[in-house]
């Protein structure tokens, strides 16, 4: 399913026309973004939790050259899915 | 890092603010929105949404494991888990503070690599043996009478030597006086005849450059030492006409003593008093390079890339401060001067300076 099928989707169950609700969801998707850029996480009741999370910085070993490196930290962003999406999702 | 848990309320109330729509209308929509998500997801196994990233349908097989409790086999099913992988813009976006981090190679004792061509200890000993020797001949081409002035030396070389291994009292004493005698002695005529045998033993390449790069250092503070007890010694010799070599020794020896001790008392007077901090306006001259802030990114953000330290964004505000009337506000496009701090505040190892910042910071806080 791509993004406009999204819209397709989405304005068929609400009121909105199909150009008002891609831009709904452009605003609504850059929203979250936006938040998740500030460093807060991003819970949606039912769905899911946006968190955004540091990974420290490691030492690695290529095993074959026994190459050391030092892989600098980062942040990533991480979903989790809500608990009973499990059931939903089961009953296909 | 959650500063505050974002939620379907706060998104609905930007959503409504900036599609000008009812709250009730957003809500409504969100909740439709990620309907059709789930929706998507059990027909297709994917979606994707653009500026966002994909989401897609992951098969855990059933497997077997054990009851925690009573220790009895059990089977976990196999489910349908949700999976999201941001867009790579996003990717960066998310890792802007940072960005300019990048993998390094090291060795085993955790230090960068560049390939270490092994130095023979001896041979550095003995190249700066050659140093220190020609550092002595300058000093002591100034002396206009030998006969008197060499026992002096002697003494000022043993009263020296005993500040020195008391200053290194911890470290190896075989291998130092050794080596401090032949180098001071290899220039006087008249030698101290303490020819020790260096003692065999294992070499620790590292332990002996370590001590020898310190002996050298203590040398030329003794150098320089020397060098203004030889101007008063001088005068001093001048007017004792004895020339009794004990009274000469002893009384030169104390003679240098007072004269050390007015001579290291001196300096650490006047460090005193330079050291009292001045507080100046900070003005900024000198810029290292101009960023353009877009969306999302932070001073926090720029000083740690600039500075190594989030603490010191507050200089960054201070320099922009025409642009900026509010540190939390940054409209996008705006053009930001990164300024060169001054070695005396913008050090991110000092914690000093970071204490200072801080309190910076709660000044500027504090006025909004």
């Amino acid at each position: 399913m791509t993004t406009k099928d999204l819209v397709n989707r989405t304005a068929a169950t609400t009121a909105f026309n199909k150009e008002q609700t891609a831009s709904l969801v452009e605003i609504a998707t850059q929203s979250i973004v936006e938040e998740l850029l500030n460093g807060n996480n991003v819970q949606i009741q039912k769905f899911g939790t946006f968190e955004v999370r540091k990974k420290n910085e490691r030492v690695t070993v290529n095993p074959r050259t026994n190459v050391r490196t030092l892989t600098p930290p980062k942040l990533q962003i991480n979903f989790k899915q809500h608990t009973a999406l499990k059931e939903t999702l089961k009953d296909n | 890092m959650a500063d505050e848990r974002i939620t379907l309320t706060t998104l609905r109330k930007q959503l409504a603010r900036k599609a000008n729509i009812t709250e009730q209308e957003a809500g409504n929509f969100l909740t439709q929105m990620f309907d059709s998500i789930v929706t998507g997801l059990k027909e297709d196994g994917q979606v994707k949404i653009n500026g966002l990233g994909t989401f897609r349908l992951q098969w855990n097989a059933p497997r077997k494991s054990v009851n925690v409790q009573t220790g009895e086999e059990i089977l976990i099913e196999g489910y349908k888990k949700v999976v999201f992988t941001p867009e790579n813009a996003l990717k960066e976006r998310i890792n802007e503070p940072f960005a300019h981090l990048e993998t390094l190679v090291i060795d085993g004792e955790g230090n960068m690599v560049e390939p270490i061509t092994a130095i023979d200890p001896l041979q550095k000993l003995g190249e700066q043996a050659e140093e220190i020797k020609d550092l002595l001949a300058d000093l002591a081409d100034d002396e206009p009478t030998e006969a008197v002035t060499t026992d002096e030396k002697e003494e000022e070389v043993v009263s020296i030597e005993e500040k020195a291994e008391e200053a290194v009292a911890a470290e190896e004493p075989t291998e130092k006086p050794v080596t401090t005698d032949e180098k001071e002695e290899g220039h006087d005529s008249i030698g101290k005849n303490t020819a020790k045998t260096k003692v065999e033993r294992p070499f620790h390449p590292w332990l002996v450059a370590g001590i020898t790069v310190l002996i050298f250092c203590l040398l030329l503070v003794a150098g320089y030492f020397f060098l203004q007890h030889k101007l008063v010694s001088l005068a001093d010799s001048l007017l004792n006409k004895e020339v009794a070599t004990n009274v000469i020794e002893e009384g030169a020896l104390t003679e240098q003593e007072a004269a050390t001790d007015t001579v290291i008392a001196e300096p650490v007077d006047t460090t005193l008093i330079e050291v009292a901090p001045k507080e100046e306006p900070l003005v900024f001259k000198e810029f290292i390079t101009t960023e353009t802030i877009t969306n999302g990114s932070r001073l926090s953000w720029l000083s740690r890339k600039y500075y190594g330290t989030p603490y010191f964004w507050v200089y960054i505000y201070i320099a922009n401060q025409d642009k900026l009337p509010n540190p939390n506000v940054i409209p996008q496009g705006t053009k930001i001067r990164v300024p060169k701090l001054p070695k005396t505040i913008g050090n991110a190892q000092d914690e000093e300076h970071i204490a200072k910042a801080q309190a910076l910071e709660q000044q500027i806080l504090g006025k909004q």
